[in-house]
């Protein structure tokens, strides 16, 4: 068992002192898997936040023998799905994602314009398609972990993969 | 047109991905409004530390009191909240608030519950100071309100020392501190439960003479002044210590220095360019009065409740003004 899955079993029991560890563990990929699809930092922050009370109040659900980044990260995917499904009438971010955080990326990449489109591009995928690269590059969760959280086997996982990248190629190439 | 690769675009997307950072400023606010609501609304609570037999004095009547809780449904606890002396359910809400003690272990979350409790003092006195007396029909009557302020003042006097001892171990951990993020979390409790004081010091001197000689609203006043005094001596004490630790540690040349004696105004702040590359500094804006001295009613709160003091920029050193 991991350390999240320690703690995790711990926080389930009602140690809050494990959740906040468990909070300083997970606080950063969940908020980039956030930021990576709002284009407002401030809702980022705020769905984190809800992200984490959520999972505080359904620990009880959770099973400690599976694996806890994979759970969290479900509720934030979910949470980000509810997101869309109530602000889709009023901003049409269903479509088009606007680039968040443009300064904080000009700072860590030199290749500005290309991350640009390709963080655009992806945000622009299927919403699976989109969840899957962004666990698998970015979080760097494994096959498992994401057929946990998404309910699809590994070999459907690697198809996806494969198909979101060859999108993302066309995409770009297109543009 | 470019015809990418399968590496160049994960490695694109893992790039993309590193982009979005949470400052630790946000992070903190962050943990610290999850571990508030946790602690406000748990929830969830163990039924094996309920009955832990070291953990709580009457071990016995805590599954009597839970059953009756349950029994009567779950808005009592809620009505139970705001009760206050002479209320029935009063008895209830201190028991409540020493469950909520006796389960929190983790000092942010401490931090958290005494200053939510310290509120609550200060509103049962003030609901209590609002009855005018001559309207109170009988002596028995009249008699149980002034044991009831007697009581609120009690735990006021009490719920003051507590954010004091929490102040101090918080002072002691900021003391100790090594790195920036720590210093920063250390201080945004002690600014927390400093604003608490002040609200609570506001509230007490806006409180009207009261019509009872005996009962010792000057001296709660003159309780939270001198505790506050202390406090801010020893901020003031500790800031400068960490500013000669830093200057004994920082190689570059700086062009302040907040040891002399002399304060500079909030409006000097703003950062050198002198400063050492790469480092992530922290700058607290202690807001001052125009005599130099440290003056906690003049932070500004924003909407998220965290006084606006601090500051992070790259490539400058701490400064503590």
């Amino acid at each position: 068992m991991d350390i999240l899955n320690r703690l995790a079993a711990k926080a389930k029991k009602g140690d809050q002192a494990a959740f906040a560890q468990l909070f300083d563990l997970l606080a950063d990929p969940i908020y980039r898997f956030l930021a990576f699809r709002l284009n407002n930092p401030e809702d980022a922050k705020e769905m984190a936040s809800q992200v984490f009370l959520e999972a505080w109040q359904g620990l009880a659900r959770y099973d400690p023998k599976r694996s806890f980044k994979a759970w969290i990260f479900s509720i934030a995917r979910y949470t980000l799905i509810d997101f869309y499904r109530r602000h889709r009438a009023e901003s049409g971010l269903d479509t088009v994602t606007e680039l968040a955080g443009p300064t904080d990326i000009q700072a860590e990449v030199g290749t500005k314009t290309e991350i640009e489109q390709v963080l655009q591009e992806v945000n622009r995928l299927p919403e699976l398609y989109q969840t899957v690269l962004k666990l698998k590059f970015v979080e760097e969760l494994d096959y498992a972990e994401i057929a946990e959280l998404t309910g699809k086997t590994k070999n459907s996982l690697r198809v996806i993969v494969k198909r979101g990248l060859d999108k993302l190629r066309d995409n770009l190439n297109h543009d | 047109m470019t015809k990418y690769t399968d590496n160049q675009l994960q490695d694109f997307i893992r790039q993309a991905g590193k982009g979005f950072k949470l400052s630790e400023a946000h992070r903190s606010a962050i943990r610290f409004h999850i571990l508030d609501v946790i602690n406000s609304r748990p929830g969830r609570i163990n039924p094996r530390h309920i009955i832990h037999p070291i953990r709580f004095t009457m071990p016995i009547l805590v599954p009597v009191v839970l059953a009756v809780l349950l029994a009567l449904g779950g808005g009592t606890a809620t009505l139970a909240d705001t009760a206050k002396p002479g209320d029935a359910l009063y008895p209830m809400d201190q028991w409540m608030e020493r469950i909520q003690q006796q389960l929190t272990a983790d000092p942010n979350v401490k931090a958290t519950l005494y200053a939510r409790m310290a509120d609550e003092r200060i509103e049962e006195l003030a609901e209590l100071q609002s009855i005018d007396p001559s309207q109170l029909s009988s002596p028995p009557t009249q008699t149980a309100w002034q044991m009831h302020q007697q009581e609120a003042v009690e735990h006021l006097s009490r719920s003051i020392e507590q954010i004091s001892a929490v102040q101090d171990a918080f002072r002691k951990k900021l003391a100790a501190a090594t790195n920036p993020a720590e210093k920063a979390a250390f201080q945004r409790v002690l600014d927390a439960l400093e604003a608490v004081q002040t609200r609570r010091e506001n509230r007490l001197n806006a409180m009207p003479p009261h019509p009872l000689p005996d009962l010792p609203i000057s001296d709660l006043r003159q309780q939270i002044r001198q505790m506050r005094k202390e406090h801010q001596a020893e901020m003031q004490e500790i800031h400068q210590n960490m500013m000669q630790e830093f200057d004994g540690d920082e190689t570059s040349v700086s062009n302040d220095n907040p040891t002399s004696g002399q304060t500079p105004p909030a409006s000097e702040a703003a950062p050198t360019s002198s400063d050492s590359a790469g480092q992530t500094a922290l700058i607290m804006y202690v807001p001052r009065d125009e005599n130099g001295n440290v003056n906690w009613n003049l932070i500004d709160y924003d909407n998220d409740g965290i006084p606006d003091i601090y500051q992070h920029s790259p490539n400058l050193r701490p400064r503590f003004l």
